[in-house]
């Protein structure tokens, strides 16, 4: 079978899962529909391996075209082609078998944690499309492509989110993430027409080739246009990955099933961002002002939801206001030139916080739905697996020494201190994250699994089954050991396979940068073990801190929130963002739209209308009913003549 | 053979209709007896299939008129003559009109309760009339199936119509009139300008016409295109003559409001073959402001279609949000703009059809267009919420929908003639998300609490075929527009390339090919073949 049909198949098998549970096996069990469901996405993880193997890693990217989706010709005779056309590099390949793997595996968990489902199709065939529109994202071969999965994974977090749709709050989070998101889609579409009428196409290997072939003048005097494309790409990046100022929508849709929130809101469609930024990194270098916007707002937003993360309770929205933060790294990342690190991080964030929202999913599953940590405690000793592999993700997410996020997390703190656009202040404030970090996720395994049990009937809390345990222990194995793509060169003395394997993608951008003078700054080894080592301090002092404070359960944060008071409680109310956006834009629109009906519609313009009537009459006549003027009178005699010709006609 | 029907084929299109509503007439019956509603139905069944020839025939590399037919029907020396053709754009509307007719006309079985002969006749006459004015290359010809297209409408709300509907129907009269009337004085102006300036010998043929309006002062140019831009601009409408538009589907019978996708675009159909292409320097110049408004009518719609009660209303401003795109794109004065306007001229029929078709559903059942006294209808009608959940998609102009193709060449045609306004359109699709979104809501999802939507009965077999026909509709036309938009290619580079060079859009035509009008046997499979 040749490369272009395994491709296509990728994308396809998915989609007839799909239809297959839509239509033909909707009635049947759950075990079939899951099944059905996690071969379309096993099927392509297998082929993945094929391609990413056979082909991909070789440097040769697989190209399928599949039909003319858009032709328009050109007044000077050319045409306006855009073609369905899938393309799988290196960047695609990457996303290709984390979307495919760590999908699988929570396809196959989602069949016992929704085994009590009336109609659990429903819910696998949206998954299934999830998978569809996801792959489409990342291999379109031009912008319109990617944004139809772009707008596709939207679509079908919507439906997941208020997949539970009689209760009203699920519904409100799913019309605030589609909404959120689509800000950011508008964003895309802006920058992708800002593309065409630069560059003349949307094709991501024609567009590098005609920005290698402009002159730097070009660039000088469209330099608004350039800025304008970054930011609202950046925008874009906003809304999907769940970035300031957009990022209030990806806590709320932790209302969706827990399956969800782990593939969809923290494994893929929110990293969907940071391939967005890889796949356009040499349009986002040509301003530096982008850049360093990109970099500020990846800081700001990393910083801002740890915070938010210490005053949680809720087991789910901890670990949502983690994923907006671990987000931020890999923003900044890219912001700061090292698009690469954005990469690793990902795929080990994928590893790790798939392992650590289904290890919630197990949690809240064996406690009937209880998500509030207050309740939870001792839970080690009934649910053991869960509790080592929920650890194992814990350690790997505070980047504890050796794990996976010790690794991704380290090489861009190095390169928020010595990227193209770094500084050291970019790497205080990642620095000071780290240490948050390991600060909340250690409350929160703290109060989850170690103490007393504080549930009402702790005798009914067990271990729960093996397709649950199975993707688990999976992902911890990963979890643990997926850092070894980003061992750094001062441990192997090489550079580290990410940035070697990712170079062909990202070569154009730097080479960009070189041209316009921005360079890397070498870290010297001594240095670079010193900020590891700073890191690995301040992780140490969050975690010992955290378990320090809540060694006798969650009475212990009290005296924490007395002694902050104000601080607290704004932390604890999420800063107040939802609050203000509600007051400066919800409201303001809100009112506006029902002025422009009452007034401007019913009063001025229908007023003008109903008054040219009326007008004529007052000019013309002294006395009558003022209710009726005469030239309605008059209209309405038309009508009624036209009326009665009309009945005698046709009736 | 295929001479003969090609030839004769679309005065067969305008014709047919005509006499199978005097058939219907003309067989007695009650309002309960089917076989009025049979022959109807199998009217537009058969007046579809006959419009699949025109497709199957179609040479499509051309800007041509085809399938033209010249007859004269009024004294020679007024130069008024039947003339009907067809090219790529009208094509395209023409296959929409019989196709959605059809479908439409399925709806009379449960929704029509009243005088049911009488609606019938005056459906079959309004399909015939937008199938003249779709046709017509006369300008004459043009103003009598544009005026005979508005009366069916006034008698269907005015008869069939809700509580308000004398109000309704005397707003709609008298834009209507406002508008006829315009667009009369300035076609009368051309039909003399035209004498004048060939030594007395009149025509009303729009291709004579074009080159005589091209000729004329720009100043008059100027007031011409007003005049006719205002006609159309009230029908289709364009913000702010528009607010006829929410009291007519509030009060307009349900055949009506499927119908009206079709009908608000034969003046968006207006637009470009008279506004755009009788007045090329006028176009250019009064683009701007009209985008502007178009702008406004995008961003004003769906911000007070958000916060209405009533779906019929939230439908008025959201058609309103969806034609701005379609006028925008209109005036953005190029191709990719005008494809895409064009394009979604299909979608915005489609997707509001089958939106109108669901809310209907419920009408009927419930006998309420007030969101709040539904909700939690997902749970007791899950396919219904499927349709419901597609056409919503549809509507939001998701990618992999047609609507998507629609508005993306529009905002990438509109970005070419002025970023700002683009930009400022594309804020649309965020606004067109929300009401959308909050409608949808509102129907289907939150709790079940009303007795009465607990035992709401089930779709008719009638029902699931339409919205089956439509949903599909929605995605091929997202995935296939190449094709569809192949045949509208070459009129609509010639449209871009007259005003380009405000030149005549017929001399443009004549330069680029032998003659406007295609004879009839180029349509000869020999022809066919020899034309690549």
């Amino acid at each position: 079978m040749n490369n272009q049909i395994i491709l296509a198949l990728i994308v396809l098998f998915p989609l007839i899962g799909a239809l297959l549970n839509a239509f033909v096996l909707r009635k049947t069990s759950v075990v079939v529909v899951c099944l059905t469901a996690t071969l379309a996405v096993a099927i392509p993880f297998i082929l993945s391996l094929i391609l990413f193997f056979g082909s991909i890693t070789a440097g040769t990217p697989v190209i399928t075209e599949l039909f003319d989706w858009i032709s328009v010709p050109l007044i000077n005779g050319k045409e306006f082609n855009i073609s369905f056309a899938l393309t799988a590099d290196r960047l695609s390949g990457l996303f290709l078998l984390v979307i495919t793997g760590v999908g699988t595996l929570i396809h196959l968990y989602s069949g016992e944690y929704m085994h009590h489902e009336k109609n659990p199709y429903r819910f696998f065939v949206y998954l299934n499309l999830f998978i569809v529109s996801m792959l489409l994202l990342v291999l379109g071969s031009n912008m319109l492509v990617t944004f139809l999965g772009w707008e596709g994974v939207g679509v079908c977090s919507y439906l997941l989110i208020g997949y539970w749709y009689e209760d009203t709050a699920n519904s409100m989070a799913a019309i605030k993430a589609f909404i959120a998101n689509r800000v950011g889609d508008a964003g895309f579409l802006i920058a992708m027409f800002f593309c065409y009428m630069l560059f003349k196409t949307i094709n991501y290997s024609e567009l590098a080739s005609v920005i290698a072939a402009t002159p730097q003048t070009f660039f000088i005097d469209h330099s608004i246009e350039i800025t304008l494309i970054g930011l609202c790409l950046l925008l874009g990046v906003a809304g999907k990955s769940a970035q300031i100022p957009l990022y209030t929508w990806l806590p709320d849709a932790m209302a969706g099933p827990t399956p969800v929130s782990a593939l969809i809101h923290a494994a893929t469609m929110v990293t969907s961002g940071i391939y967005l930024m890889n796949r356009m990194s040499f349009v986002l270098v040509l301003s530096p002002t982008v850049m360093t916007t990109i970099a500020i707002i990846g800081a700001a937003t990393a910083i801002l939801s740890a915070t938010i993360g210490f005053a949680q309770t809720d087991i789910k929205k901890v670990l949502a206001y983690s994923t907006c933060s671990q987000l931020g790294y890999m923003v900044l990342a890219c912001g700061v030139g090292a698009f690469q690190y954005g990469v690793s991080h990902v795929i080990t964030h994928a590893f790790f916080k798939a392992c650590l929202f289904l290890g919630a999913g197990s949690v809240i599953h064996a406690m009937h739905h209880e998500q509030d940590i207050r309740k939870m405690g001792g839970l080690f000793k009934k649910m053991p697996i869960t509790s080592i592999t929920f650890i194992i993700a814990t350690l790997a997410i505070i980047g504890f020494p050796g794990f996976s996020g010790f690794f991704s997390k380290d090489a861009i703190l190095a390169a928020a201190w010595s990227g193209p656009f770094g500084n050291p202040i970019l790497w205080f404030v990642g620095w000071i994250t780290a240490g948050f970090t390991a600060f909340y996720m250690l409350r929160l395994t703290w109060l989850v699994f170690f103490g007393q049990s504080r549930a009402e009937h702790p005798e009914h809390i067990h271990e729960t089954n093996f397709v649950i345990t199975i993707p688990l222990i999976i992902l911890a194995v990963f979890s643990a050991l997926g850092g070894l793509i980003a061992i750094p060169e001062v441990f192997t003395g090489h550079e580290d396979f990410i940035t070697r394997f990712l170079s062909p993608v990202l070569l154009q951008a730097q080479d960009i940068l070189k041209s316009s003078g921005i360079h890397t700054n070498h870290l010297s080894h001594s240095m670079e073990f010193g900020l590891m080592a700073a890191s690995v301090a301040i992780v140490f002092v969050g975690a010992i801190f955290a378990v320090t404070v809540y060694k006798n359960g969650p009475q212990g944060g009290e005296r924490f929130a007395n002694a902050f008071g104000g601080f607290y409680r704004l932390v604890r109310d999420k800063w107040r963002v939802d609050k203000l956006y509600n007051l400066i834009i919800y409201q303001p629109l809100a009112h506006f739209g029902k002025f422009l009906f009452r007034i401007i519609d019913r009063k001025v313009i229908d007023g003008v209308v109903n008054g040219i009537p009326e007008t004529l009459y007052t000019g013309t006549s002294v006395a009558s009913d003022a209710q009726s003027g005469m030239a309605r009178n008059y209209l309405k005699f038309i009508y009624v003549g036209v009326f009665v010709f009309g009945l005698i006609l046709f009736l | 053979m295929i001479d003969e029907i090609s030839q004769w084929i679309l005065s067969l299109l305008i014709v047919f209709p005509v006499l199978a509503a005097l058939l219907i007439l003309m067989i007695p019956g009650k309002d309960d007896s089917r076989i009025h509603r049979h022959i109807a139905m199998g009217a537009t069944v058969l007046e579809l299939i006959f419009s699949l020839h025109l497709l199957a025939h179609f040479v499509p590399n051309t800007a041509q008129f085809q399938f033209s037919q010249i007859e004269t029907w009024l004294p020679k020396s007024t130069g008024i003559k039947y003339i009907v053709g067809v090219d790529g754009i009208n094509l395209i509307l023409v296959l929409l009109s019989t196709i959605f007719c059809a479908i439409v006309m399925m709806t009379t079985y449960t929704s029509l309760k009243t005088k049911v002969k009488g609606f019938l006749a005056l459906f079959l006459l309004l399909e015939s009339a937008i199938i003249g004015v779709f046709v017509s290359v006369d300008v004459v010809l043009f103003y009598v199936f544009w005026e005979l297209s508005l009366i069916p409408v006034y008698f269907m709300i005015g008869i069939w119509g809700g509580k308000d509907r004398i109000y309704a129907t005397l707003k709609l009269f008298i834009y209507g009139v406002i508008g006829s009337l315009l667009m009369l004085v300035a076609l009368i102006y051309l039909y003399f300008a035209h004498a004048n300036a060939n030594g007395g010998v009149y025509s009303s043929n729009i291709l004579d016409l074009y080159v005589t309006a091209a000729a004329l002062p720009f100043n008059t140019q100027m007031w011409l295109f007003l005049a006719v831009t205002l006609a159309f601009g009230i029908k289709v409408p364009i913000f702010p003559f528009h607010t006829w538009l929410p009291d007519t589907y509030e009060q307009a019978p349900a055949t009506y409001t499927l119908m009206s996708g079709v009908i608000l675009k034969l003046a968006t159909y207006g637009l470009i073959r008279f506004s755009l292409c009788l007045f090329p320097s006028a176009a250019i110049y009064f683009a701007k402001p009209i985008m502007i408004l178009a702008v406004i009518g995008i961003l004003y719609g769906a911000l007070i279609a958000w916060k209405q009660t009533n779906i019929r209303r939230i439908m008025a401003f959201s058609s309103l949000s969806h034609l701005g795109f379609i006028v925008i794109g209109i005036f953005s004065l190029n191709t990719i703009g005008l494809q895409g306007s064009l394009y979604q001229m299909l979608n915005h029929a489609i997707t509001a059809g089958a939106l109108f078709i669901l809310f209907n559903i419920l009408y009927e059942r419930r006998g309420s267009f007030e969101l709040d006294d539904f909700g939690g209808i997902a749970k007791v009608l899950p396919w219904y919420a499927f349709f419901f959940v597609i056409a919503a998609m549809g509507s939001v102009a998701l990618p992999s929908t047609g609507s998507f193709i629609g508005e993306w060449l529009i905002l990438i045609g509109s970005f070419q003639a002025n970023p700002v306004l683009g930009s400022l359109a594309t804020l649309g699709v965020i606004f067109g998300a929300v009401y959308i979104l909050w409608a949808t809501y509102k129907i289907l999802f939150g709790p079940l609490t009303k007795e009465e939507n607990k035992k709401i009965i089930g779709m008719h077999k009638h029902e699931v075929f339409q919205l089956t026909v439509l949903s599909i509709l929605i995605f091929v036309l997202g995935f296939a527009s190449a094709g569809i938009l192949d045949h509208t290619k070459p009129t609509l580079v010639n449209i871009e390339r007259s005003i380009k060079n405000k030149s005549a859009y017929s001399s443009e035509l004549a330069n680029t090919h032998n003659g406007i009008l295609m004879p009839i046997s180029k349509f000869s499979s020999e022809f066919k073949q020899g034309v690549k």
